[in-house]
């Protein structure tokens, strides 16, 4: 059976690690029934994702809801990710930006981070990055990218990252850099566009203050003073996406 | 150019960190051949956050042993050895990062002399080898501005300093590329030595840079003006630039041509001067 559909063993993996829950609400059928249609397509997924919009954005439940968009990102990102760019501008990613602003909230609060929303995080990131990849024009940015509560959100959480006392899990860091990558991308396509708003992103100069005039800032150097070959999330966070953003910034 | 706000917050951020980026630096420069990649990133950024901003120059004059640390940085054996092309790609980039704040940081006139007094002109003369475009160009406005008399006069071969800056000028003028500017502001800092004036009559160069006029506009064409004048002050230059009619009358008209920009009618204006009026004297 495996061998038919490679894909197929991972979201079967996935679901294994949701019914471990035994509480857990499930994935709704229709959902279900979506993510397959979506595995089987080779191209052109803008209408099903009309469909899917249609469906995850009528269930009342915010739980439910998040458990089945927890399921058709993971299939997104598994299936054909060539197909992602075509919808960007796609309604549906609208939805993804209240769960991620929960969890990032979440996780400044109290530091636990669960293996479910690591994985959770890891998708969303994963499954941006595709969206969004070497766009070279800015208005093919969604309009979503410089929503004042995501990038509000965005922000604090870099300032977390970088003040915080213990040290935060290393992997939410690396998934963390995939959107301040996006961001600084982003940052630069503005400041080469003269007639863009420069403004947008400047909820993350603060943070990137914060971070370059921190003791960690100054401390990764030292870190560094004994030869090391590779820089940890977090110190590559800080000693150089601050900095490149820092400087691509030409706004108030 | 940046925003008033943002212009002020990377000010605030220099006056702060750089007395730390001082003493970082200070503990971490005797081991540069052991740099890593890391560390080799991690310094570039440092620079590009410190070349930031209109004003940083200015921050910069209060805190000289920062410059005092990159000019030994750019001293190295270790780098001066990978001259010309052994650079790996982190090395490249720092080493390109650095002559660039260098070369940024001398339009202030303090930072400036402090340059000059620390004799370099050999060491940037050796950067002029490397294989890397952005690299020459910026060490060329450097050794324009830091070099002295007494440097040029102890140089090997001078002209060949002003030889590649006036290729570059050449090239710029015939891709019609912005940077004519820079190499105009560059040849201007070198013509200021007598010696160079007379490269420039050795190395047939006075043709080019007359036809120039009839190329650029605006900006750029005031400097060559202006260049033009500075050179009539050697006799030499100054017979050859008056035998010239066709020269003579074009700019006598545009420091009469009222559609001219104020930067070109002055620039045309010193040269009518030192033409025509000036032979009276």
């Amino acid at each position: 059976m495996y061998a038919v559909y490679n894909s197929h063993a991972l979201p079967r993996q996935y679901s294994k690690r949701l019914a471990k829950n035994m509480n857990a609400p499930r994935i709704s059928k229709e959902t279900t029934q979506y993510c397959k249609i979506l595995r089987d397509k080779e191209n052109n997924i803008s209408n099903i994702l009309d469909d899917i919009f249609e469906h995850v954005n009528s269930i009342q439940n915010e739980k439910q809801q998040t458990i089945d968009l927890k399921e058709i990102i993971f299939t997104l990102i598994q299936t054909n990710r060539s197909n992602l760019p075509s919808v960007r501008q796609h309604e549906f990613f609208t939805l993804i930006q209240t769960p991620l602003v929960n969890l990032l909230q979440q996780w400044t609060l109290k530091s636990k981070v669960t293996e479910d929303d690591l994985f959770f995080f890891r998708n969303i990131a994963k499954l941006v990055k595709a969206l969004l990849k070497s766009i070279d024009d800015i208005n093919l940015y969604p309009s979503w990218i410089n929503n004042s509560s995501l990038i509000e959100t965005l922000a604090s959480f870099l300032k977390y990252i970088i003040t915080s006392k213990k040290n935060p899990n290393k992997r939410v860091i690396k998934y963390f850099l995939r959107f301040f990558n996006i961001y600084k991308s982003y940052q630069i396509l503005i400041d080469e566009n003269s007639t863009a708003n420069q403004d947008q992103l400047v909820g993350f100069i603060d943070p990137i203050i914060t971070c370059l005039t921190s003791n960690f800032y100054m401390n990764s150097f030292h870190y560094l003073q004994n030869n090391v070959k590779k820089l940890l999330p977090r110190q590559k966070l800080a000693l150089l996406h601050c900095p490149r953003f820092f400087i691509s910034y030409r706004g108030k | 150019m940046l925003g008033s706000r943002h212009e002020e917050i990377t000010q605030e951020l220099l006056v702060i960190m750089l007395p730390k980026y001082t003493a970082l630096l200070g503990r971490l420069l005797p081991s540069v051949s052991l740099w890593k990649k890391t560390v080799l990133q991690s310094i570039e950024h440092l620079f590009l956050l410190v070349n930031h901003g209109s004003k940083n120059s200015d921050v910069l004059t209060s805190h000289l042993p920062f410059i005092d640390h990159i000019l030994k940085l750019i001293q190295n054996p270790f780098f001066l050895n990978k001259l010309p092309n052994q650079f790996s790609s982190s090395e490249l980039q720092l080493i390109d990062t650095t002559i660039y704040l260098l070369s940024n940081c001398i339009s202030n006139s303090t930072i400036l002399t402090h340059i000059k007094e620390k004799k370099l002109s050999s060491v940037f003369l050796r950067y002029t080898s490397a294989e890397d475009e952005s690299i020459v160009y910026n060490t060329h406005s450097l050794l324009a501005y830091t070099t002295g008399d007494d440097d040029i006069q102890s140089m090997k071969d001078p002209g060949a300093l002003l030889s590649t800056v006036f290729n570059a000028f050449k090239h710029s003028v015939e891709e019609n590329s912005s940077n004519s500017i820079q190499l105009l502001q560059t040849m201007q800092a070198l013509v200021q030595h007598e010696q160079l004036k007379e490269e420039i009559v050795k190395q047939n160069m006075l043709g080019f840079l007359i036809q120039s006029t009839d190329r650029l506009v605006g900006t750029a064409l005031a400097l060559l003006l202006k260049l033009l004048c500075t050179l009539a002050f050697n006799s030499k230059i100054a017979d050859v630039l008056r035998d010239n009619d066709d020269l003579k009358e074009k700019v006598q008209e545009l420091s009469k041509d009222s559609e001219e920009e104020e930067e070109v009618h002055k620039a045309a204006d010193g040269l009518v001067w030192k033409l025509v009026k000036g032979r009276r004297k």
